[in-house]
């Protein structure tokens, strides 16, 4: 109560809630930006955590972070242009309201669909800590040797095209961590007497690689500006206003509640992700509805369930992240780096004594995703603007962006050098499908991974892993990453053997 | 899957597979407890990408022109990834593009990170984004602006005018 306390009185700190408002701007404006999209701004974002102090580094990042799906809801609604892949989903009814003339009033709806969603998010993070913080007292290095392992390979399998690939950006991501003194022995691996190596690679310039310049170099590549052509048009019609789409919102609070839920639940799950959640949510609205014909063709109940679901799932996706260092979605593999840079390990220790930092997110969450939906109407018709910005101009901007974010924490030449290197690494791997969240994440948690070992093999020896936990840990996590593959190859024999 | 993507991704699973059979060959210098975990991985690496090159190499290519990957529940947007390596001003511009950084990267040493990235905005703009002689370098000089605005709060450079009278 004490840390929810002291984590509440944070907050009103001045700096606090001027990052946190920094940290919307940003983020309404990289949402409408499709192709950037959350890993891309997270990455942008990460280097002003090394100049910062945690809690309004938190702040300026999860408020971002929580602004970026209206961000990307406006350009959804307003362009027919999802901010992200997976919000695919709410341009499905929220563009045939703008063409109707109701855009207001879709945006209005998604407004409050997803701050009501982030509100639930927060709560549910904080209803959940304590739990956590229970269960958390059984887990000791063995099992946290296992869950790190797990979730890079989750969220590599998940976010890639096929598990061997998803498998194989882990192993990379977890090979590279290794360039650099061996935390445990104090020896310096694979530098080849390059000074500059020995301090490994650094997390800026990968994920400033990786993610930002990687994602430039592949929009440029397309060569043409993200939108040609748009038409929308915003009415203050009595039916059509920003106002009727809030009240459409407070009247099927039922499909809020269970959209919210729904994107909770899955956040929880490791890497499961916001796709699943959010179509997830608009197929229970549209299953529930009395005339289901109507989705698709601009039903605000297909605006109001997935909204509601994409910042719930975030809330609920913190959970794995700050407790096991397992994250929710390839966003948190991120915020995994930052915790570290801003000397947060995640682990039971966000559950102990940094445990009014973990309230803290949640109150971040709560206060971010009302403060965003706000800011997005009040300029949401200018901000749509923002997506008709020409790859040839966004794309040096960032790289610039990025180069200086790489350099700016090692102060070093050859940060900029790995930068541009894992850049060119990065859009490799976009365009051949491996995972860069299971490569980041394989990088970040590699020294964990190694200390979590050692640990394990001083105290138990090499029969750690039979330790029930440990055991039960693997054979969950098997059925998980293997399972679904395995389902599939048997159902498509069987369904070939019915062919014939 | 067309010949060209089955291609990619067997050269691209290969070099993988490379990696880890180099990660196991310079680790054998390294005392016992750091090797432990470096050995495992590239056995791991080398032994599912031997799998995914397997699958790969038995897979029939087609010949008539789609790249359909296996295992992909995104085929259209694979399709167009893929596309840009297929079409030949797509590559063009990202050959331009990894140029350009590439030149930014290779002179900021020499000419400082501001003036570095300010040459390079000014130099995109007006080659990439076709803008006037004017606007680029105003964008330029912009960017050289805010670069080393940023420097001299987090580096604690001297301030501009500072810099700008000790230049002449």
């Amino acid at each position: 109560m004490a840390a929810a306390a002291t984590a509440l009185w944070s907050i009103f700190d001045l700096n606090v809630l001027l990052m946190m408002l920094i940290g919307i701007v940003i983020g309404l404006i990289m949402g409408v930006l499709p192709g950037l999209g959350g890993m891309a701004t997270l990455a942008l974002l990460l280097p002003f955590a090394y100049g910062m102090e945690p809690l309004p580094a938190l702040s300026l990042i999860v408020g971002a972070y929580s602004a970026l799906y209206f961000g990307g809801s406006i350009s959804s609604i307003l362009l027919n242009l999802p901010g992200s892949g997976e919000q695919v989903v709410v341009c499905f009814d929220g563009y045939p309201l703008t063409k109707k003339g109701m855009g207001a009033r879709a945006l209005g709806a998604s407004a409050t669909a997803t701050a009501l969603g982030g509100l639930f998010g927060a709560a549910l993070l904080l209803v959940t800590i304590p739990i956590v913080g229970e269960i958390i007292k059984f887990i000791r290095p063995p099992e946290m040797f296992i869950l790190s392992l797990f979730g890079v390979a989750a969220i590599g399998v998940v976010s890639s095209r096929a598990v061997s690939k998803g498998l194989l950006s882990g192993l990379l991501g977890l090979m590279l961590s290794f360039i650099g003194y061996d935390p445990i022995a104090g020896v310096p691996r694979y530098t080849f007497g390059i000074l500059s190596l020995y301090d490994g690679l650094g997390v800026a310039a990968m994920t400033m690689g990786l993610f930002a310049i990687a994602e430039m170099f592949h929009l440029f590549g397309r060569g043409r500006q993200i939108v040609e052509t748009a038409d929308y048009s915003m009415s203050n019609e009595r039916g059509r206003r920003v106002i009727d789409g809030m009240w459409d919102t407070f009247r099927n609070m039922r499909t809020v509640i269970e959209g919210a839920m729904i994107g909770g639940i899955v956040g929880i799950l490791p890497g499961l992700g916001g796709t699943v959640s959010m179509f997830f949510s608009y197929a229970r609205a549209k299953q529930r509805s009395s005339d289901p014909d109507s989705f698709g063709r601009g039903n605000i109940l297909g605006v109001i369930a997935p909204e509601a679901s994409a910042n719930a799932k975030e809330g609920g996706s913190f959970v794995p992240t700050i407790a096991f260092g397992i994250p929710g979605t390839s966003g948190m593999a991120i915020f995994i780096g930052i915790f570290l840079i801003l000397g947060l390990e995640p682990g039971p220790k966000m559950l102990t004594e940094n445990l009014h930092v973990t309230y803290f997110i949640a109150f971040v969450i709560a206060l971010a995703s009302v403060w965003a939906s706000a800011l997005g109407l009040l300029i949401a018709t200018p901000m749509a603007k923002i997506a008709y910005v020409r790859p040839a101009i966004l794309a040096p901007a960032i790289i610039s962006v990025g180069v200086i974010g790489a350099f700016i924490e090692p102060l070093t030449f050859s940060a900029v050098l790995i930068a541009l290197a894992a850049g060119i690494l990065g859009y490799w791997l976009k365009i051949t499908g491996y995972s860069r969240a299971g490569v980041i994440l394989g990088f970040i948690m590699g020294p964990l991974v190694e200390r979590y070992l050692f640990l394990s093999l001083q105290a138990y020896g090499s029969s750690f892993v039979l330790r029930p936990i440990t055991l039960g840990i693997i054979v969950v996590g098997a059925l998980f990453i293997f399972g679904p593959p395995i389902r599939k190859r048997y159902f498509s024999a069987r369904l070939s053997e019915a062919a014939e | 899957m067309n010949q060209t993507v089955r291609s990619v991704e067997i050269w691209t699973t290969i070099a993988i597979g490379i990696l880890g059979a180099a990660g196991l060959l310079f680790a054998r210098n390294l005392p016992a407890s750091s090797q432990l975990i470096p050995n495992a991985l590239g056995v791991l690496m080398i032994f599912v990408a031997g799998i995914q090159a397997i699958s790969l190499l038995r897979t029939p290519a087609s010949t008539d022109g789609e790249a359909a990957p296996q295992d992909s529940e995104d085929a259209g947007e694979m399709q167009s990834d893929y596309a840009q390596l297929g079409d030949r001003d797509a590559r063009r511009r990202i050959f331009l593009i990894v140029g350009a950084t590439a030149a930014l990267v290779a002179v900021v040493p020499f000419v400082g990170y501001a003036i570095g990235v300010g040459l390079y905005m000014a130099a995109c703009m007006r080659f990439f984004a076709k803008l006037s002689v004017v606007a680029a370098l105003l964008t330029g000089l912009g960017s050289f602006a805010v670069v080393y605005a940023l420097f001299e709060m987090v580096l604690g450079l001297p301030p501009f005018p500072a810099f700008l009278a000790g230049m002449f």
